[in-house]
C-alpha cells in the first residue's frame, strides 16, 4: 500500500529501500499524513541508511524544499508553531540555534497543538496559518532536557545523532484530540539563547517586530501583494516579544503568561 | 551634502505606528521613531544640510549627525537617490486646468475645494507640472514680472512651500 503525505502544497510518496521498512518512514512522517488517495504525487527516495548515515535528514531537507517551492506567495517564517485548543499560535521565530525547535517541543509536550519548528506558512491575504508538522529537529544541545524523546537505537530518526534527532510530531503530542480546524497568530515570540541570562520578554513595538519577522522570512519578495504590508499587518495584530531565555522551564512558564495576558 | 535625497522609485516601504520598514535591494530596513522623522523630510526638496539643521534646530547635534549617517547609508543601499536639484509635482490628488485669463483653476479631490491661483502663482504651477526643478524656476517665470522682483526666488520657495503644506504639491517617488 502507498501512503499519501502533503506537506504545504507539496503531496508526495517515499520511495525507501530493501531493508526498510515503510511503517519506520511513515512513524517519522506522520505528521504529513493524508487519509485521501491523493493523484499525480511526486515520489522521493530514501536512500539507503547502510551507506548515507543522513538518509533521514536528507529526505526531510528535500521535502521541505520542495514544500517551500510550493509555498511561494505565502509568508514564510522561519519559525515554530505551537497551537492553544483555540486555534490561536505562538510563534516562535528565529533562526537556527535560537531555540525555537526547544521551546516548540516543550510547548507541545505541554499540551499545545504541534505545527512545525521550522517554517510557518501564513496567507500573505488572511495570515490564516497552514501546519507543516515535519519531524521535529532536536539539536545535541537539547537532547538531556528531552531524554523521552529519544529516538530508539538503528531507527531513522536516530539515524544522524551526532547532528540531530529527528522526532515523529506522535512521540510528543501524544494522541491529541479536537485538533482546531482554523490557525491564527496568537503571539509572536523572539528568542535568543543567553548563556546565564535570567529569563526575561521585552515588549516589540509593531516597526521592530514588523523588521524582525522580515529578516526572518525566505524570500520576502515571493510574498503575494505587498510584503511589507503583511508583515506590518501581522505585526500590528499580534503582540510581540523578544524572549531572553537560559531555563526551558522559566521560558516556558513565561510564554505561558505571555499567553495569557495575549488573550 | 547639497544634493537632494529622495525615495528612489523602486523602493517599497511602509508606516508602522510611526515607525518605518523599508525594502531595498533585497535589504531590510527599520528606522525607529526618530529615523522616521528623518525619512518625512527626506522628500526630494530639501538638502541633505536643510534637513540637517531642521533637526539640529529641533533636538540638537547629535541629531544633525543622525541625517547624515541615515541618509548615507539608505543611499549606498538603492533605498535613496541624491538628486543634483531638488524636484516636486503636482499631488495625484489635484486636478486642474487653465482658464481663458491663463490663470490655473485646480480642484483637490480630497474634499472637492476649487481655487484659483494667482497669475504669478499660475506661472510657478505651470513651471512645476512641465517638470522644472526647483532652482530653475524662478529663471523660468522671471518673464512673467516686469520689472523681476530681487527677492523673486525667495518668493517663489515661499509659494511653494505654502502649496506643498496644503498638499497641492508632493514629492517625487512618493
Amino acid at each position: 500500500m502507498t501512503v499519501s503525505y502533503e506537506a504545504l502544497d507539496y503531496r508526495f510518496t517515499v520511495r525507501a529501500p530493501a531493508g526498510v521498512a515503510m511503517a519506520e518512514v511513515h512513524e517519522l512522517l506522520a505528521g504529513f499524513a493524508v487519509d485521501a488517495d491523493l493523484a499525480g504525487l511526486d515520489e522521493v527516495e530514501l536512500a539507503d541508511p547502510r551507506f548515507a548515515p543522513a538518509a533521514a535528514s536528507a529526505l526531510v531537507g528535500t521535502i521541505n524544499l520542495r514544500a517551500i517551492g510550493c509555498a511561494a506567495g505565502s509568508l514564510l517564517l522561519h519559525a515554530g508553531g505551537a497551537a492553544r485548543d483555540d486555534g490561536r499560535v505562538t510563534i516562535l521565530v528565529g533562526s537556527s540555534g535560537s531555540g525555537k525547535s526547544t521551546l516548540t517541543t516543550e510547548l507541545v509536550l505541554r499540551g499545545r497543538h504541534y505545527l512545525t519548528d521550522e517554517t510557518l506558512c501564513l496567507a500573505a491575504d488572511s495570515l490564516r496559518i497552514t501546519p507543516f508538522r515535519k519531524p521535529v529537529s532536536l539539536k545535541p544541545g537539547s537532547y538531556p532536557l528531552f531524554p523521552q524523546l529519544r529516538p530508539s537505537q538503528g531507527s531513522l530518526g536516530a539515524l544522524d545523532s551526532d547532528r540531530q534527532w529527528l522526532v515523529s510530531p506522535k512521540s510528543l503530542e501524544g494522541g491529541v484530540a479536537d485538533v482546531p480546524s482554523l490557525f491564527v497568530p496568537g503571539l509572536l515570540i523572539f528568542p535568543t539563547f543567553e548563556e546565564g541570562a535570567d529569563t526575561r520578554a521585552e515588549r516589540l513595538s509593531p516597526g521592530q517586530a514588523a523588521y524582525q519577522l522580515g529578516v526572518n522570512t525566505s524570500s520576502l519578495t515571493s510574498v503575494s501583494g505587498r510584503p511589507l504590508a503583511v508583515l506590518a499587518s501581522l505585526a500590528r495584530r499580534v503582540p510581540a516579544f523578544r524572549l531572553i531565555h537560559n531555563d526551558l522551564a522559566a521560558a516556558a512558564d513565561l510564554i505561558a503568561e505571555l499567553e495569557q495576558e495575549a488573550g | 551634502m547639497n544634493s537632494f535625497p529622495r525615495v528612489f522609485a523602486d523602493t517599497q516601504w511602509t508606516e508602522i505606528d510611526g515607525e518605518v520598514l523599508i525594502l531595498a535591494g533585497g535589504r531590510l530596513f527599520h528606522l525607529d521613531s526618530n529615523g522616521a522623522e528623518i525619512w518625512a523630510l527626506v522628500d526630494g526638496y530639501s538638502t541633505v544640510d536643510q534637513i540637517s539643521e531642521m533637526l539640529r534646530t529641533r533636538y540638537g547635534d547629535a541629531a544633525a549627525a543622525d541625517v547624515r549617517t541615515l541618509v548615507s547609508t539608505l543611499t549606498d543601499a538603492g533605498a535613496l537617490t541624491a538628486e543634483p536639484e531638488s524636484m516636486c509635482r503636482i499631488a495625484r490628488y489635484v486636478a486642474w486646468t487653465v482658464d481663458e485669463s491663463r490663470l490655473v483653476v485646480l480642484i483637490d479631490m480630497r474634499h472637492g475645494r476649487r481655487q484659483v491661483l494667482s497669475a504669478s502663482a499660475s506661472a510657478v504651477w505651470l513651471a512645476i507640472g512641465a517638470g522644472t526643478p526647483a532652482q530653475k524656476l524662478a529663471e523660468q517665470v522671471s518673464r512673467h514680472f516686469a520689472p523681476v522682483p530681487p527677492d523673486l526666488p525667495e518668493i517663489i520657495a515661499d509659494l511653494v512651500q505654502d502649496l506643498r503644506v496644503r498638499g497641492l504639491l508632493e514629492p517625487y517617488a512618493r
